[in-house]
């Protein structure tokens, strides 16, 4: 298992916080699974990196899949009928959207 | 004691000519007493209220059965015409000597705050209805009596305010409804024309609520008095 | 409760005599009464007030007077509004006010003078007036009387009496402050007796699809769609913009009870219309 493929997807998932919390607040700062699945991703990420072991790789893998797919579970409403407001959005889901191609990388790789 | 018997005691006591007229401001159709129907003929209120007083007859006035829009104007059936209203009618008809002054009279007339859909009648003893207002039409001494019955409970004075027009619906009806005190009036040029209010009869209106007291003071006189 | 006598026309002594009558004849003890009068009526009323136990207060209104005989001993409604947040004071008084008859006070009290001039600003405009102002410890005191509300015609042009507002909405579910602001403004305006219209434009549109509204929570509000749900009982008016609606795929069908699709000519005929005040979120 390549780890350099976790970093990247440790340094992005840090930045999410950032750009998610800045996100959250146009939306209300609703506590949502979104929001969850994220600060989870990133403690579990980063117990990978410092461990390398296999599970928690996994285990951070797919909660980093969980991630992105529950940003778009959550935006979708807003995405489909805001035109002009979505692009507020846009930093967040532009990093969120790499993590799973990332994930899988650090799995096959 | 139910208005019958207050009715009929009421006529028997004063030796009154017709019925004492009870008389209602009703807000919607459905508030209309079961069983009463419009007026057949479009007439003033003044002749309603006669009618019901010399002919017994009961039933309700809308805005198309008034006659006369002033009348209905006070009671809230109608919204007031503008020449009433501005003076110009009764300065015309000429009960005053300048627009002014038929201005300031307009502006005192008892009226009625809100909307009403229709004024409903009956004499007295016949009412099914709690009236506002019971309207006599009677002698002067048959309205002394009614005056020192009303006083017989707490003494004091009366008061009463009149201008000369709209006697029978804004003194006689309005004013009483909307103070709870009685008024009495004498009429106007237009009541004494169209109802047939007689030379020797004057008008006063008077709260239900205290006909009750009144009967008992009235028999009260008969014994004292004779 | 307050009982509003008009006796206009009548001069002293014969104004005290009614007066007595009334206040003798009461269906409520207790109640507060009103007299209308003319000049001239006024002389002997305050006897009339003592005897029955009353206390006077004239007051001079356009043409006539008024007469206030408070029973002795009778308090005033009070509200202490100090810690409310804004809207909050503005909605509690308007809430307050639209229960009481024409001519019965409310006594508002904060430790903000900030607070009751702007509670003075909407009363006021909804035509009450306020008829003191003291301080009792470290609160300030208004008392607000509720006046007869004035009706401005559709289309005049009389600019001081503007009781209509337009809210003009381009922003939707994705910006919640946005989005909470139509409604939040709306009841305020609603509650300072204004007739309110909401016009949903571009992603304004995004609210008014059936349960998108739903989704919106804001920490410090009830989930956006009760907001709305609650304006729409108040009577206010909902558009949304065609245009914007086919754009985003919401048809006729999408949307949310109560909300009705509008053209542009809509929007400009309200926007033309000087009985309305604008405000664009």
């Amino acid at each position: 298992m390549n780890l350099t493929y976790q970093v990247i997807a440790l340094a992005i998932l840090f930045s999410s916080t950032v750009t998610g919390f800045i996100t959250f607040r146009m939306q209300g700062l609703k506590l949502a699974p979104h929001f969850g699945a994220l600060i989870l991703a990133l403690i579990v990420t980063l117990a990978a990196v410092i461990t390398g072991i296999s599970v928690i790789v996994v285990v951070a893998a797919v909660l980093q899949v969980i991630v992105a797919l529950t940003a778009y579970t959550q935006f979708f409403q807003i995405l489909r009928d805001n035109f002009q407001t979505s692009p507020g959005y846009g930093a967040h889901l532009a990093l969120v959207t790499m993590l799973p191609v990332l994930a899988i990388a650090s799995l096959l790789m | 004691m139910t208005y019958e018997m207050i009715g009929k005691e009421l006529i028997e006591l004063l030796g009154l000519k017709g019925s004492p007229v009870a008389v209602k401001l009703v807000s919607t159709p459905s508030d209309v007493p079961a069983g009463y129907e419009k007026m057949t003929k479009k007439e003033r209120h003044c002749q309603f209220v006669q009618d019901t007083r010399l002919k017994g007859v009961t039933g309700y006035a809308t805005r198309g059965e008034h006659l006369c829009k002033g009348g209905a104007a006070v009671m809230g059936i109608e919204p007031s015409p503008d020449l009433v209203a501005d003076g110009t009618t009764y300065q015309k008809l000429g009960n005053f000597k300048t627009i002014e002054g038929a201005v300031e009279t307009v502006h005192a007339i008892p009226k009625v705050d809100k909307p009403y859909y229709a004024s409903v009648y009956a004499p007295l003893e016949k009412a099914e209805f709690e009236p506002d207002v019971v309207v006599f039409i009677v002698t002067p001494r048959q309205a002394l009596r009614l005056s020192q019955a009303y006083l017989h409970t707490s003494g004091g004075r009366i008061s009463s305010d009149y201008s000369g027009i709209q006697s029978l619906c804004a003194d006689a009806v309005v004013a009483v409804r909307e103070r709870g005190v009685p008024n009495m009036t004498l009429g106007c040029n237009g009541s004494r024309k169209y109802s047939g209010i007689a030379e020797d009869e004057v008008i006063l209106g008077f709260p239900p609520k205290e006909l009750g007291a009144m009967v008992e003071a009235l028999k009260a006189f008969k014994q004292k008095w004779g | 409760m307050v009982k509003t006598v008009k006796a206009l026309g009548i001069r002293s002594p014969n104004a005290g005599i009614l007066a007595g009558n009334v206040l003798r004849s009461l269906e409520m003890p207790g109640e507060e009464v009103r007299f209308i009068v003319s000049p001239g009526a006024e002389a002997g009323m305050d006897a009339v007030a003592r005897k029955y136990g009353y206390s006077m207060e004239l007051n001079r209104l356009e043409k006539d007077l008024e007469i206030r005989m408070i029973p002795s001993g009778k308090t005033m409604e009070e509200i202490d509004v100090t810690g409310e947040t804004c809207p909050g004071p503005v909605i509690i008084v308007g809430e307050r006010l639209s229960g009481l008859a024409i001519g019965e006070r409310l006594k508002v009290k904060s430790a903000s003078l900030d607070t009751l001039a702007d509670l003075t600003a909407a009363v006021t405009a909804s035509g009450s007036r306020i008829v003191g102002e003291e301080t009792e410890g470290d609160r300030h005191v208004i008392t607000v009387e509720k006046c007869e509300k004035k009706e401005t015609p559709v289309g005049t042009l009389s600019a001081a009496n503007r009781d209509r507002v337009l809210v003009v909405q381009s922003n939707g579910t994705g910006n919640a402050e946005r989005a909470y602001a139509t409604f939040i403004f709306s009841k305020v305006a609603v509650s300072m007796g204004k007739k309110v219209t909401i016009f949903l434009l571009m992603d304004g549109v995004s609210i008014a699809r059936k349960g998108s509204a739903a989704g919106v929570k804001h920490p410090a509000f009830a989930p956006l769609d009760q907001l709305m749900d609650e304006m729409m009982k108040a009577g206010v008016t909902m558009y949304a913009c065609e245009l914007s609606a086919t754009f985003r795929g919401i048809t006729e069908n999408d949307l949310a009870p109560g909300v009705k699709l509008a053209g542009a000519a809509t929007y400009i005929q309200l926007l033309s219309d000087p009985t309305y005040a604008v405000v664009n979120f």
